[in-house]
């Protein structure tokens, strides 16, 4: 639950926006994954500094000028997962 | 035969295709001397029992039959097919785009699209009124520079109504006899402008794309379209795009990134002219 | 009509990151801008995968298959199969093994990963390797020589790669039968004789390197084999 999360370090990441989007190449997996506006965002704030799932949506409810919500947290950890497991990001070790 | 960036070596006993050909890319160097081919193919009957029976005319490119054989009379649009498929398959010194690619001034418009969206008519449309045609099919992007696209200049394959369309469009255009009953339905192949020939050698730096669809009875519309999605089009387009890794990623962002981007309905040649021309002479 | 956004940003890691500046608080004020206006932005993440990494039905064959251009400035580019790493350097294994400091039109052979023929036509087993071939059935060259599509020297620019093996032994006993043998229809003793008395001097210019041995064997039977074939077919005299 409180696990710190990054973008990954080692395998090369090649990103572009676009009108608020985000289409990023991974050259590790040679996928190339298409980030909508609030996945963009999350991809970008993670870029920034690295952050559990809380001070995520804390972030981002404060970027994007919305509440946190149970919803928007839940979101944001879905996002997480779909990252982890496309390769996007990593747990920092502790 | 060369086109474009290729040479093609065909060999074939079906006297009516070879003069088919010979009307279809006049034009087109040929050499008898040319040492080195980049694709080898043949159309010829299969040597079978039943080759006097429902003949048939089997593609092989350099020995080896990537499809079923098809009747006879369809040994035409099967070497259209037969060298897009080897372009596909065995060319990696291009980025390869599944797109129609015209240009006017050394600029292109690159125009992805699934079969049946329309590009190749409306790519046949445009070069009928002083556009190039580079390819209906393949946009090749060089990898040298990351920009230059190269055409091949080959017939436009039209399919069905587009035929006709095409015939009251253009009349002057040499068209081939049409061949009913294949995949697609009934098929033509429209002989580019001597222009467009002319002119293969000549690289165009892409300058637009545009997603067209043919939509019967509603008035043209251009609209933009946003980018990443473009951008993923485009390499779901490319048929070497994983080949190339990172540098396939580039060189699409690259270009997704220089052009304008729209997609286009159209219903008619006419207004679809009008419409590209105005885009030229904005950007 | 209105003009399309250009490009915003891009970047690459491991580099900098975006950091907090105008072009990175743009996109932020946008994306708030969009959610706001109801954009039914969820997080989606849509996936393109990468199409070469699928299985190649060659059942761990490493096979190359090299691709050339007649434009000089191009060197060779050897695209393995799917699945497999990138490396060029296999010693004996398939026919088309390239030697370790092999080049080609004077350029050093460079190594890509796979195509997207393995996802769109995973009936194709083989690819045919060339540079700067041409085929030696009624058209001998001095620069390579070949039998049917399967080349068993390659002229890359002044340097000759042999790439022969017993596989491609196999491959032209292959290629002849395929081409020469009419089967049922136009069996005669006369080409069966033939077609293994050129089998065996294949074999034999193989272990000699005599490969105009092998072409001059082989040109002939498939020469007359070839004409027979065009006028209806008939027994071949040898």
């Amino acid at each position: 639950m409180h696990t710190i999360w990054r973008v990954v370090r080692e395998s090369p990441l090649l990103w572009r926006a676009w009108e608020g989007e985000i289409v990023v190449y991974n050259d590790a997996s040679g996928d190339t994954d298409h980030l909508d506006p609030l996945a963009a965002e999350i991809f970008e704030t993670l870029l920034e500094a690295p952050a559990n799932n809380d001070e995520l949506t804390d972030r981002i409810a404060q970027a994007l000028g919305v509440e946190k919500t149970t919803d928007l947290r839940d979101t944001v950890a879905s996002v997480v997962i779909r990252f982890h497991g496309h390769g996007l990001i990593e747990p920092v070790e502790e | 035969m060369r086109t474009g960036p290729f040479w093609t070596h065909l060999r074939t006993p079906i006297r009516g295709l070879v003069d088919e050909i010979a009307t279809l890319y006049e034009g087109h160097p040929i050499s008898a001397s040319e040492a080195f081919a980049d694709f080898h193919v043949s159309i010829a009957p299969p040597i079978s029992l039943r080759r006097w029976f429902r003949p048939k005319a089997q593609f092989l490119a350099d020995g080896i039959e990537p499809f079923h054989p098809l009747p006879f009379d369809q040994a035409l649009p099967m070497f259209e097919w037969g060298l897009n498929w080897c372009v596909a398959t065995y060319v990696n010194h291009f980025l390869i785009v599944h797109a129609a690619v015209i240009a006017r001034g050394g600029r292109a418009v690159i125009m992805p699209g699934a079969p049946g969206s329309g590009k190749s008519t409306l790519a046949a449309g445009l070069v009928n009124r002083g556009w190039r045609l580079l390819s209906d099919e393949l946009t090749l992007i060089s990898l040298e520079d990351g920009s230059s696209i190269f055409g091949l200049a080959r017939p436009v394959s039209l399919k069905n109504e587009s035929i006709e369309v095409m015939r009251r469009f253009a009349p002057s255009a040499t068209l081939s006899r049409v061949v009913h009953d294949t995949a697609k339905g009934s098929v033509a192949l429209l002989k580019p402008p001597a222009e467009s020939i002319a002119q293969v050698a000549e690289p165009a730096r892409p300058a637009w794309i545009v997603f067209p669809k043919y939509l019967s009875g509603l008035p043209a519309l251009l609209e933009p379209k946003p980018k990443a999605a473009i951008m993923i089009e485009m390499a779901k387009n490319a048929f070497n795009y994983s080949t190339h890794g990172a540098r396939g990623f580039a060189i699409l962002a690259d270009i997704v990134d220089s052009c304008a981007c729209y997609k286009f309905t159209y219903a008619g040649l006419d207004e679809a002219v009008e419409i590209f021309d105005r885009l030229e002479s904005r950007h | 009509m209105t003009e399309p956004i250009g490009p915003e940003a891009e970047g690459s890691l491991p580099s900098s990151a975006a950091g907090d500046n105008p072009a990175r608080t743009g996109r932020r004020a946008l994306r708030r801008q969009l959610l706001v206006g109801g954009l039914a932005t969820t997080g989606a993440m849509l996936t393109l995968p990468n199409r070469s990494a699928l299985a190649w039905g060659g059942g761990g064959q490493n096979t190359c298959s090299a691709l050339a251009s007649a434009n000089p400035s191009h060197g060779v580019k050897v695209t393995q199969p799917c699945g497999q790493p990138p490396t060029c350097w296999q010693s004996g294994s398939g026919w088309n093994a390239w030697a370790p400091g092999a080049t080609c039109n004077g350029k050093p052979v460079s190594c890509t990963h796979t195509t997207t023929i393995c996802s769109h036509f995973p009936q194709l087993t083989t690819s045919p390797f060339k540079c700067s071939t041409s085929y030696c059935f009624g058209q001998p060259t001095n620069q390579s020589l070949c039998f049917g599509s399967v080349p068993i020297t390659v002229t890359c620019g002044k340097q000759n790669i042999s790439l022969w093996n017993a596989n491609q032994q196999q491959e032209i006993c292959a290629a002849i039968l395929n081409d020469c043998f009419f089967g049922d229809l136009f069996s005669s003793s006369a080409i069966t004789d033939a077609i293994s008395s050129c089998l065996t001097t294949v074999a034999a210019c193989a272990v000699t390197g005599n490969s105009s041995g092998i072409t001059t064997a082989c040109n002939n039977l498939y020469n007359q084999c070839y004409t027979l074939n065009r006028q209806g077919g008939g027994s071949c005299q040898i």
